[in-house]
């Protein structure tokens, strides 16, 4: 019965893995990424590579690099999982947490498997009870996050970073120089760079790249060495500007949306897929897995490891706009600089089904959209199908709606 | 060719069409939505044509919306319900009634849509659960107390003493009625009880964009008096009932479709 049980979450592991592979990835220029998740979600084959997981994007991945590991973003964002994770965490909790839970206990793919351990800082309630949850199937180390923003809390997030490194060199039995932490910013800081560029090409009016292909591309450095991930970006910018050349003007150029809310993460691209099926062009996100995840660059005074070390958790912490901080500011000013960049028509604010922060924020983000006269939906779904047609009817009319409005002006 | 427009509302009951001209409407026809959406569009395009006395040549132009829309092979084009419902209002609101918000009860769905100066689409939510506050709860209901949706109103008005109904699901709702019957609560009281509870539903979505204007009710739960009462009691202002409420969304397409026409 297990062995069955296992082989249908084999099967259906690969299977939605690939649906979604194939419905983004066939673009130009998208080779190496959909090699990438293919290598994470469909390739089952153990091997040496020694992993270090985290959950959120609060925990830098310059720490573990230079630990000599590989790093990994665990947050899950497929059905299959969160299916098995619904026996192991309450009805109400979100699928993210569902999925990771799943991954962890069906143990099958190396990338879980192989993680030496996980790093779960303790964001929201979901993240703090998980750690528990999560802690029957591999070492964690969960790692307290300061809930404000003021000084006082900052000095304490380097203290707990520079906690975390101690602990990790504890447990692995290695130890970061700072030749190595260096060589990590410095790598990590180029792909930076380039996700920001390909960002930026969304921005454009009549953009030479889709928005869920972006999501796609920079989800993906979730899985891969930044510097291999710095050199395919680097390929697909000159691949668009090349196409730029010879880009005309479109006479009706797309309702422009903006994505704002939960996270969006492989393979559940269901929302942004639906909105460019509709007509829409995705002109940017502020999903952490991918708008979010690399926007903005690490800036040491000097490479001292003191300097490093404040410069991480200034950029990965301090300078994180999840909802689970006690002040919503900084997270509507970033959105205004993204949503004038980007000229955004049109906010969709999602919700995955259980992420209270998120849907506690709405409020302040209507009442922001309100006062730019930017329409904002809220859809709150999860990684299922079934609600598909439903949300379908709100986009559909939402997507129409901007373009009325546009008639009107 | 004539300049006669006309609007398909394939909803999820029934498919509601309207014949328009020089944005006044001509005639409109209401039928079941049935399994075969194609014949039933012909039969009502015979049977609008027939009653305007003109033929399918001064038809400049059809426009579908609803559910079935696309299913609709006789229209030129279709647009989603939302915007077809603003527009229509332009007709459907009564005189002197500039809505800022639209209400709308469907077969199988709910809608607020917030309105702009323009009449233009500012924003809109629908029912997310399941056909909790939608014509289909009513007909469910109606039909455990052996009457019909058209004269729920009716008997709604007799009531002295609403009967408390809690539950949103028509599912549940029904054991609740159920249970309701065994203890000899009158009729009239369980069905006002129903829109009481109802009406609390759709207030609660409606209350998120009530402003100080106007409140126009559409959709053939605006055909229901009750209902409409029990909207008003729950949010304390008047709502106004559209002229011609079922045919909303058709009168909505067919405008559009004048205008489209008329602008290529």
């Amino acid at each position: 019965m297990e062995q069955r049980t296992r082989d249908r979450y084999i099967r259906n592991i690969e299977r939605v893995a690939n649906v979604t592979i194939d419905e983004v990835g066939n673009g130009d220029g998208l080779e190496f990424y959909k090699e990438v998740y293919q290598e994470a979600f469909c390739n089952f084959d153990q091997t040496n590579k020694k992993y270090i997981g985290s959950y959120c994007v609060m925990i830098p991945d310059e720490i573990i690099y230079a630990l000599g590991y590989v790093p990994l973003r665990l947050c899950g964002g497929h059905r299959i999982p969160a299916l098995i994770g619904e026996e192991m965490v309450p009805r109400d909790a979100c699928p993210l947490v569902k999925a990771s839970a799943g991954f962890h206990a069906m143990k099958v793919l190396p990338m879980y498997n192989q993680c030496e351990l996980a790093i779960i800082p303790m964001t929201c309630e979901g993240k703090r009870k998980s750690a528990e949850v999560l802690s029957d199937f591999l070492p964690i180390i969960p790692v307290p996050i300061p809930m404000s923003k003021d000084n006082r809390a900052f000095e304490e997030t380097v203290n707990i970073v520079t906690a975390l490194i101690k602990t990790l060199e504890y447990q692995t039995g290695n130890k970061i120089t700072k030749r190595s932490l260096k060589k990590a910013c410095i790598d990590i800081g180029t792909a930076q760079q380039q996700a920001y560029l390909l960002q930026q090409k969304l921005y454009s009016l009549n953009p030479q790249i889709k928005g869920s292909e972006v999501m796609f591309a920079i989800n993906s450095s979730c899985f891969v060495h930044p510097k291999d991930w710095t050199k395919a970006t680097k390929e697909l910018l000159s691949l668009i500007d090349e196409k730029e050349k010879t880009a005309k003007e479109l006479r009706r150029p797309k309702p422009r949306v903006y994505i704002a809310g939960s996270p969006i993460s492989f393979p559940n691209f269901k929302l942004p897929l639906m909105l460019e099926d509709l007509g829409a062009q995705i002109v940017g996100d502020e999903s952490c897995l991918s708008g979010r995840l690399m926007y903005d660059p690490v800036v040491p005074n000097d490479y001292s490891i003191v300097s490093m070390v404040r410069a991480l958790s200034a950029r990965y912490i301090a300078a994180c706009t999840c909802p689970v901080f006690d002040n919503v500011e900084d997270r509507l000013c970033s959105l205004k600089t993204k949503l004038e960049l980007s000229k955004a028509e049109g906010i969709i604010y999602h919700v995955l089904r259980g992420c209270v922060p998120y849907d506690f924020e709405l409020a302040a983000v209507e009442e922001f959209a309100d006062k730019h006269d930017i329409p904002l939906l809220r859809i709150e779904t999860d990684y299922n199908i079934e609600d598909m047609e439903q949300v379908k009817i709100r986009f559909e009319a939402f997507v129409e709606m901007i373009e009325q409005r546009r008639r009107n002006r | 060719m004539g300049n006669y427009y006309l609007g398909f509302d394939g909803g999820s009951t029934y498919i509601k069409a309207a014949l328009i001209k020089d944005n006044e409407v001509v005639a409109v026809k209401v039928m079941p939505t049935g399994i075969d959406n194609d014949a039933t569009a012909d039969a009502m395009l015979e049977y609008l044509t027939q009653q305007a006395n003109i033929t399918r040549e001064d038809i400049a132009f059809i426009n579908a919306t609803g559910y079935s829309r696309r299913s609709i092979s006789l229209a030129d084009d279709t647009i989603s319900e939302i915007t077809a419902h603003a527009y229509g209002t332009r007709i459907t609101a009564p005189n002197g009634v500039k809505p800022s918000m639209i209400i709308d009860i469907g077969g199988q769905d709910s809608k607020i849509i917030a309105l702009d100066d323009n009449g233009g689409v500012k924003n809109f939510i629908m029912n997310d659960k399941c056909a909790a506050g939608t014509g289909k709860f009513i007909e469910v209901i109606a039909g455990i107390l052996e009457t019909t949706i058209d004269k729920v109103a009716e008997h709604s008005a007799e009531s002295k003493s609403p009967c408390q109904i809690n539950s949103t699901c028509v599912v549940f709702a029904q054991t609740e009625i159920i249970s309701l019957i065994a203890q000899k609560k009158d009729r009239c009281d369980i069905l006002c009880g129903m829109h009481i509870s109802m009406a609390n539903r759709i207030a609660k979505l409606a209350r998120k964009y009530k402003g100080s204007g106007q409140i126009l009710m559409t959709g053939g739960g605006a055909l229901n008096e009750g209902l409409r009462l029990a909207i008003e009691d729950e949010l304390m202002c008047d709502v106004y009932p559209a002229v011609y409420p079922q045919f909303n969304g058709a009168i909505g397409a067919a405008l559009i479709g004048a205008e489209q026409f008329q602008q290529a």
